[in-house]
């Protein structure tokens, strides 16, 4: 294909996307004369270039409807939702006819689709008989102009704008300065926004009220625009060269660590050396930045298909979108259109309720769909937020229990939250759901599996009678990603992070005991629950481990499915640079590609989702293990501990680690005991184990808990780490509400510790007396 | 010689670039007819300006309207090269001054023709 055919492509596509957007905006502002101008202009473009490529397909089709488009810009026709949607139909046809000329150079061939299209636009444009009186669409420019000399419309005539009349003045009459400020715009309708992307900044041009031009070079050397349009300050790109610098920017990052690991002793090679870690540092973060887009590439094909939707169903529907500019790597923005759409489908065709529904419900009668995009750290999160009815728990749940998806009692113990990830269960949504707008057999675990491949989440939320929310939580790019790099028979494998949950250490005596049997499988009881383990060194056909050597179970968490890796032990975790692998490694199904590690080995990077279905890790029983792990509702595991003569909960989800310390490391702050932790000094809670004061042993060790509360760490010294262990919310007597701060553990009620009672640093360093968290409770 | 081209369709000014640089007219582009006047009173001189009819901002029109109230800018000739193939329009364009009219889509020979006609004598 010859560049200027190319070229035709990229600008009729522009024009069509641009026409899309206005033509969904008609709907709402049907008389809109910068709309209505617009869109005219967006087809007589094509119409006007593909004369000279001799596209006759794409010609006949423009020039009927440029036409009609004619009519409503000069006002003799009035928009309405049959000439959109006739509108829309000509657009899709006009975009194939351009992907067939991307794909096979020819316009393909559809002659009665062409004529019935033509004749289509033709009957739109006698429609305006019952809409005689047009829309004054002249109002801005019409004041000084001369009348506009409106004719009758001839049917059929050739060209359907009226004649622009002879101007008043004769050539050469005295300036009539810029039409733009004189006002008798004659194309007054036209819209003022640029066709370019990109406005070009124009020579800056003075009023001839002004005598002098500022600008005005005396060397008359004032540089001419060349070529304006997209040449000014942007430049399309090719996917794959973008690709290839990503590659070669981690290649760079993969050197750039074996240099810094390698480090010399001669002071100017260190200098140089972190000089090497900006750069390359900039320049990663610069490619990336070269691969984003904003999320309106995606977002703006879902006006249409609102409309389209709420149509079909007979709903009213007003998409509102928030944050387009938000943006997100390529691969990662084609990859959540299909989840996203579907979402959308579903918000619209389940979510909204019909007009008479809502205005029963005390709702107006439109209903609101809110797309919205925002960053959030290292990831970008798209909400799409309907106002519809909620989802029905009951619903669900009978669904579920019809599906076979969960047993009866266990529904009937199910919290919310639970019942509500029901929905991405496969095989929920899959079969009833079948309207003719959201049943295409696929169903929300489609979305989940699409967005968890991308290293994403999805989250739903329902309030009854309010609406719905449905969060997608997906990373900023794919090329780099945080991973555990593990061992395997001496070899190294990378996971990443997304998927792993937790570690488990096994010691060498523990392995035998720990690990248990049934039938075939090797199990492992995780806090009372049974996990399916997979042992790499055997799935990989490497050296059997001795079976009673020290091992480390990482907990996945893949595709819905969720079992134990068994390694031989684990490395640092590092930020590791995704390469892509070979066709013959990628077809053992196991990796999901390679990267070289800061030492310079290599390691193959695991693809736990395909590891997981390799070895038959099945999707019911995990989902009924981690359903089962949470009968009692409002269920949370606490790490019980012993602090003195009390014992305390601790919810596990905040504690970080458990460090043994000995007491001279132990500093001070004011009257507070802290800890250097990371770099960063942690208060410690000491109220109620009273170790830190008590003996003067500077060797004696102490335990202490880092949890995480809020933003900051807080440490705990406690005298023994009892247990992990789940427990329900106490109810407050009479009241139906939790209580807060107790918990029952082991059938003993215990306190939880409230950590956000610990006061700040600074507070202490004041010298206040620092109230402990557990000074305010007592053993019960 | 020098061209300026005033077209909003990207496609029609690269076509019309690559026509004049090989035959070695310098060419200069402006997207709406208000940068293709600025072009004219600020880049020029111009031996020939190709104005479109229908753009956004200003329409060619209107530009070549402004364009012949300026006697500045006699020297150019100013040729519409435009789809809108009606009388109405060939007339009222030649009556407000333009020098020739050009109706798209058209060829090489073509233009070099119309362009010849109008008067660029340096093609």
């Amino acid at each position: 294909m010859d560049d200027l055919t190319r070229e035709f492509l990229l600008e009729s596509q522009e024009g069509l996307d641009r026409m899309e957007r206005a033509l969904t905006d008609l709907e709402t502002r049907p008389g809109d004369a910068q709309l209505l101008a617009d869109i005219f202009r967006s087809v007589h473009t094509i119409k006007g270039t593909t004369g000279f490529l001799g596209f006759s397909r794409l010609e006949s089709l423009s020039h009927a409807g440029e036409n009609l488009l004619g009519l409503l810009r000069d006002g003799k026709l009035a928009a309405n939702a049959d000439i959109i949607s006739g509108l829309l139909s000509l657009m899709d046809m006009l975009r194939g006819v351009l992907r067939s000329i991307e794909t096979t150079d020819g316009e393909g061939e559809s002659e009665a689709q062409d004529s019935a299209m033509i004749e289509r636009l033709e009957r739109l444009q006698t429609g305006r008989a019952s809409v005689a009186v047009a829309v004054p669409v002249l109002a801005q420019g019409a004041v000084a102009a001369p009348v506009r000399p409106v004719r009758p419309h001839k049917p059929r005539a050739p060209r359907k704008r009226p004649s622009h009349p002879l101007p008043d003045t004769p050539q050469g009459s005295p300036p009539p300065g810029f039409p733009e400020e004189a006002g008798p715009s004659r194309e007054a309708e036209e819209s003022p926004r640029e066709p370019e992307p990109e406005p070009r900044p124009v020579p800056a041009v003075a009023a001839p009220s002004l005598p002098a031009r500022p600008t005005s070079d005396p060397t008359g050397e004032v540089q001419p625009p060349s070529s304006p349009g997209t040449a000014d300050s942007t430049l399309r790109v090719d996917v794959e060269l973008l690709n290839r610098m990503m590659n070669l920017v981690g290649e760079l990052v993969l050197t750039r660590n074996q240099i810094l690991q390698t480090a010399s002793a001669d002071p100017g090679f260190a200098l140089l050396g972190r000089r090497l870690d900006m750069v390359t540092a900039d320049l990663r973060e610069s490619v990336m930045k070269a691969r984003m887009q904003p999320v309106s590439h995606v977002f703006s094909r879902f006006p249409r298909l609102v409309r389209d939707l709420a149509l079909g169903l007979e709903k009213k529907v007003r998409l509102e979108m928030e944050g387009q500019e938000t943006e997100l790597d390529k691969s990662l923005l084609e990859a959540i259109r299909d989840p996203l759409t579907h979402s959308i489908r579903n918000a619209v065709d389940h979510g909204i309720e019909t007009p008479a529904v809502r205005l029963a419900a005390g709702k107006p009668a439109e209903g609101v769909v809110r797309l919205r995009a925002c960053h959030e750290g290292s990831h970008v999160i798209v909400e799409v937020h309907d106002d519809g009815a909620g989802m029905s728990l009951d619903r669900i749940r009978r669904k579920a229990v019809e599906r076979q998806l969960v047993t009866p009692q266990r529904a009937e113990q199910m919290n919310e939250r639970e019942i509500l990830q029901l929905i991405f269960l496969p095989g929920f949504s899959t079969a009833e759901a079948v309207t003719s707008v959201s049943g295409r057999g696929v169903g929300m675990d489609v979305v989940r599996t699409n967005v968890e491949k991308i290293g994403g989440k999805v989250d739903v939320e329902s309030h009854a009678g309010k609406g719905s929310i449905l969060r997608l939580r997906i990373p900023l790019t794919l090329a780099i990603i945080p991973a555990l790099i593990v061992r395997s028979r001496s070899q190294n494998f990378a996971v990443p992070q997304t998927a792993l949950t937790e570690l488990v250490h096994l010691s060498a005596g523990e392995t035998d005991s720990r690990i248990e049997r049934l039938e075939n499988a090797a199990l492992y009881r995780l806090r009372g629950h049974l996990l399916p383990l997979v042992f790499l060194d055997r799935l990989l056909q490497q050296s059997p481990r001795p079976s009673d050597a020290p091992c480390d179970i990482a907990i996945l968490n893949a595709d819905g499915r969720r079992y134990g890796l068994v390694v031989d032990g684990l490395a640092d975790p590092e930020e590791i640079v995704v390469k892509p692998l070979a066709a013959v490694l990628r077809e053992i199904g196991y990796y999901a590609g390679a990267t070289i590690l800061g030492n310079g080995e290599m390691a193959l990077i695991l693809n736990p989702g395909a590891i997981a279905q390799n070895a038959n890790v099945s999707l019911s029983s995990e989902t009924e293990e981690a359903l089962s792990g949470d009968k009692n509702g409002a269920r949370q595991d606490y790490l019980l501990v012993e602090a003195g003569s009390r014992r305390a909960a601790l919810p596990l989800e905040t504690v970080v680690r458990i460090e043994r310390i000995t007491r001279s490391r132990i500093e001070r702050a004011g009257s507070r005991p802290v800890l250097r932790f990371e770099g960063a000094l942690l208060p410690l809670d000491d109220a109620a184990a009273d170790f830190i004061d008590s003996g003067d042993d500077p060797e004696a060790q102490i335990t202490v808990v880092v949890c995480r509360d809020g933003r900051r760490h807080v440490g705990m010294t406690v005298s023994q780490v009892l247990d992990v262990t789940g427990g329900s919310q106490l109810q407050e007597a009479g009241s139906g509400f939790a209580a807060e701060g107790i918990t029952l553990l082991h059938e003993k009620v215990t306190s939880i510790v409230s950590l956000s009672s610990i006061p700040p640093l600074e507070n202490a360093v004041d010298g206040g007396p620092a109230e402990s968290a557990f000074s305010l409770e007592e053993p019960r | 010689m020098r061209a300026l081209v005033v077209d909003d369709s990207r496609f029609i000014r690269n076509y019309l670039h690559s026509l004049f640089t090989q035959h070695g007219v310098e060419c200069v582009e402006a997207v709406d007819g208000k940068q293709g006047l600025a072009c004219l009173r600020e880049a020029g001189p111009f031996s020939v300006a190709l104005v479109d009819w229908n753009m956004p901002v200003m329409s060619g029109y209107e530009m070549l309207q402004a364009a012949r109230a300026d006697h500045s800018l006699d020297a150019t000739r100013i040729v519409m090269v435009t789809t809108e193939a009606e009388n109405d329009h060939i007339e009222a364009a030649l009556l407000a001054g333009a020098d020739e009219y050009i109706v798209k889509p058209f060829d090489e020979g073509g233009l070099f023709d119309k362009l010849r006609m109008a008067g660029v004598n340096e093609l």
